[in-house]
């Protein structure tokens, strides 16, 4: 049984909460296992890192979230889902400019972490299925195979969630992709109001190809719609 | 320029019209001594014991004549008395004894009539040269305007000494009045050693604990508001489970969404608290943006958000950079924005405009706008409209009011002409 289902690390300093959420995540299949600070991630990792998604508490004492984050991605390929402090918007972009695969707003409903930990195990499961294919425009080529995206000879650094952003926006080149089939396409989840994290993956997409072309947008912003890859 | 009732007016003018009143006695009594002089007691007292002396000698036989005074044979010496302008007559024997007839042609003559021990009668007779009467030399015109302006300069000068101190501390006190309470004194009014001085590091005292006051509150609502997430978010995964074996059990879950909708609302009530907590003392870092850009970009993001509604915008400025603090800033718009969409139907308007001093951002709607009498409240935290039925807390135009203030502008919230509510945030160029 344990050996089928997949592991999660839930950490955060508040070990109550830990336990609840363990509680619930475990009675709907997931192996879970906790750890109150960052450190302690960090040594269980080195470990073991065998788990197949991380969820990382920002506010944190010693190691915050946002620390830690840059130390995991260095080391270990695990996707991480991000709780922030609700209305703390700094955070929230930080976190997912850092490179978290999804972030959500703490508290929160654990129906919702729910949807979002089987959206992003979904998304990285995918990735060996995906059919190789590559589109080549404006001199960037991105390969769906390689998951990788150049602009001639340079690579572009980019997260897992951006580099689906630039792939679906290009598939779809000179027509407009709405935020809600992006969210759908990239983040495998509905798009909820006031939900933002697509709008930060299109902007750091949008920051990683200005270094290459200053003088435009390749990614134009259809107000009220969603965004469209120049054609 | 200053008001007419003001402090400094008031010790002008009465220092003013304390020197002008001054300089009039003096006068008066210039004039009174010049007056005097002329008067007959006062002649007879000076020339009195001169003219007795003559007397006495002439009646003992010698006759004294002005050589003798001049040459210094004659020991009688007065101060008072010249002896120059004397004239003494013999009534009795109508002969003048001492002086010169041509003394009695002088302009102006003063007769004062002298008995001797003898019982004889004599006549002195004074001729005063003619002396400059000081008066009129002072009341020229020039002597005038020049005394006018010198006791208005030193009135001047010497009110502004007294009263610009005392301006410093009203300007000091008043943009304590508007916030700015870590703003300190200069040190110029704080080395002072006089009242002033004492002054100044009171209200410096008072506005540090006013400050102190102002921050262990902010804290108080961040930790208080920070401190009850903790629990509510354990409430919230233990209502899930709940729910999880509820449905498990085949049992009603009615009740469980409840919890959860009530859950939401608390969530969304701390946000908000946290928010408007830190939006006071939290300016953040400030960067060099384009108005234009930001305010694009905000109404972008809000237009994502309600993708049914129409938000115009309309800027008559082409390049507005500003440094601020970006945050704040696009919080201010958003909130407003958000506001609008959610208190009215139909388009929102959102403008640039400038004007000398600041740049103005605002955001018209074609709602119904706010009951003129409770417009100044909105920006109360926890205000809301009675007939209101759209969900809230009452918190979004206090959070912008807030973060107006923060950047160091303002909000004011009016009924459009147009009708709607019409938010004006404006911000300062420099």
């Amino acid at each position: 049984m344990t050996e089928l289902s997949e592991r999660l690390l839930l950490v955060d300093d508040d070990q109550s909460l830990n336990e609840l959420l363990s509680q619930y995540l475990s009675g709907t299949g997931f192996d879970v296992s906790t750890v109150t600070s960052g450190e302690k991630a960090i040594s269980l990792l080195q470990q073991d890192s065998s788990f197949d998604l991380l969820v990382i508490d920002v506010m944190m004492p010693g190691i915050t979230g946002l620390e830690l984050l840059p130390i995991i991605r260095s080391r270990w390929n695990i996707p991480v889902i991000m709780l922030t402090g609700r209305g703390e918007d700094i955070d929230r972009i930080l976190g997912l400019e850092m490179g978290a695969d999804d972030y959500l707003a703490k508290p929160c409903n654990p129906r919702e972490l729910l949807a979002r930990i089987k959206a992003v195990l979904r998304r990285t499961g995918e990735v060996s299925t995906e059919v190789a294919a590559s589109i080549d425009l404006h001199g960037i080529r991105v390969d769906s195979g390689s998951r990788q995206a150049t602009v001639g000879d340079e690579k572009l650094t980019l997260t897992t969630a951006e580099f689906d952003v630039l792939n679906e926006l290009m598939k779809s080149a000179g027509s407009v992709v709405s935020r809600e089939d992006l969210t759908c396409r990239v983040l495998h989840r509905e798009l909820t109001p006031y939900d933002r994290s697509i709008d930060v993956h299109v902007s750091r997409v949008r920051t990683a190809l200005r270094k290459h072309f200053e003088d435009r947008d390749l990614i134009v912003t259809v107000r009220g719609v969603g965004y469209q890859f120049a054609k | 320029m200053r008001a007419a009732s003001s402090l400094f007016w008031k010790f002008f003018l009465a220092m003013w019209a304390g020197y002008v009143l001054l300089v009039g006695v003096a006068a008066n009594v210039i004039e009174e001594q010049y007056e005097t002089r002329y008067s007959q007691i006062e002649v007879s007292e000076r020339y009195g014991p001169l003219a007795t002396y003559i007397i006495a000698r002439y009646e003992q036989g010698v006759d004294i004549t002005r050589r003798e005074f001049s040459q210094g044979q004659i020991e009688f010496e007065s101060e008072d008395a010249n002896n120059d302008l004397l004239v003494i007559r013999d009534m009795q024997r109508e002969r003048v004894i001492f002086g010169n007839r041509s003394g009695a042609e002088r302009p102006t003559n003063v007769d004062f009539p002298i008995v001797s021990e003898t019982g004889a009668r004599y006549m002195a007779n004074v001729g005063i040269p003619p002396r400059r009467n000081p008066l009129p030399a002072l009341t020229t015109p020039t002597a005038i305007a020049t005394a006018l302006v010198t006791t208005l300069l030193y009135s001047w000068l010497f009110t502004f000494i007294l009263t610009q101190p005392i301006s410093r501390l009203k300007e000091h006190v008043q943009s304590l009045g508007r916030g700015a309470l870590d703003q300190k004194l200069e040190g110029r009014l704080m080395r002072r050693r006089d009242e002033i001085g004492d002054l100044a590091s009171s209200i410096d005292e008072m506005s540090s604990y006013i400050q102190e006051l102002l921050n262990s509150k902010q804290r108080l609502l961040f930790d208080v508001s920070h401190e009850l997430r903790a629990p509510l978010a354990r409430l919230q995964v233990a209502a899930g489970i709940a729910r999880g074996e509820a449905e498990a059990a085949g049992a009603n879950t009615a009740m469980h969404d409840r919890f959860e909708q009530e859950i939401d609302v608390l969530n969304a009530l701390i946000s908000e608290l946290l928010l408007l907590a830190k939006t006071e003392n939290d300016v953040g870092e400030r960067h060099l943006i384009s108005l234009v850009e930001e305010l694009k970009t905000v109404v972008d993001d809000m237009a994502f958000g309600a993708p049914e509604r129409e938000i115009q915008t309309q800027f008559s400025v082409d390049s507005a950079e500003i440094e601020v603090s970006v945050p704040l800033f696009s919080r201010v718009v958003k909130n407003l924005v958000e506001n609008a969409l959610k208190y009215s139907d139909g388009e929102v308007l959102v403008s640039l405009e400038q004007d000398e001093t600041d740049w103005i951002v605002q955001v018209q709607d074609r709602g119904e706008g706010i009951p003129e009498e409770q417009i100044e409240a909105m920006t109360q935290p926890f205000t809301r409209l009675q007939s209101e039925s759209v969900e809230g807390f009452g918190l979004g135009l206090s959070i912008a009011h807030r973060a107006a203030s923060a950047l160091g502008g303002s909000l004011k919230l009016e009924n459009c002409e147009t009708g709607g509510l019409c938010a004006t945030f404006k911000l300062p160029k420099a």
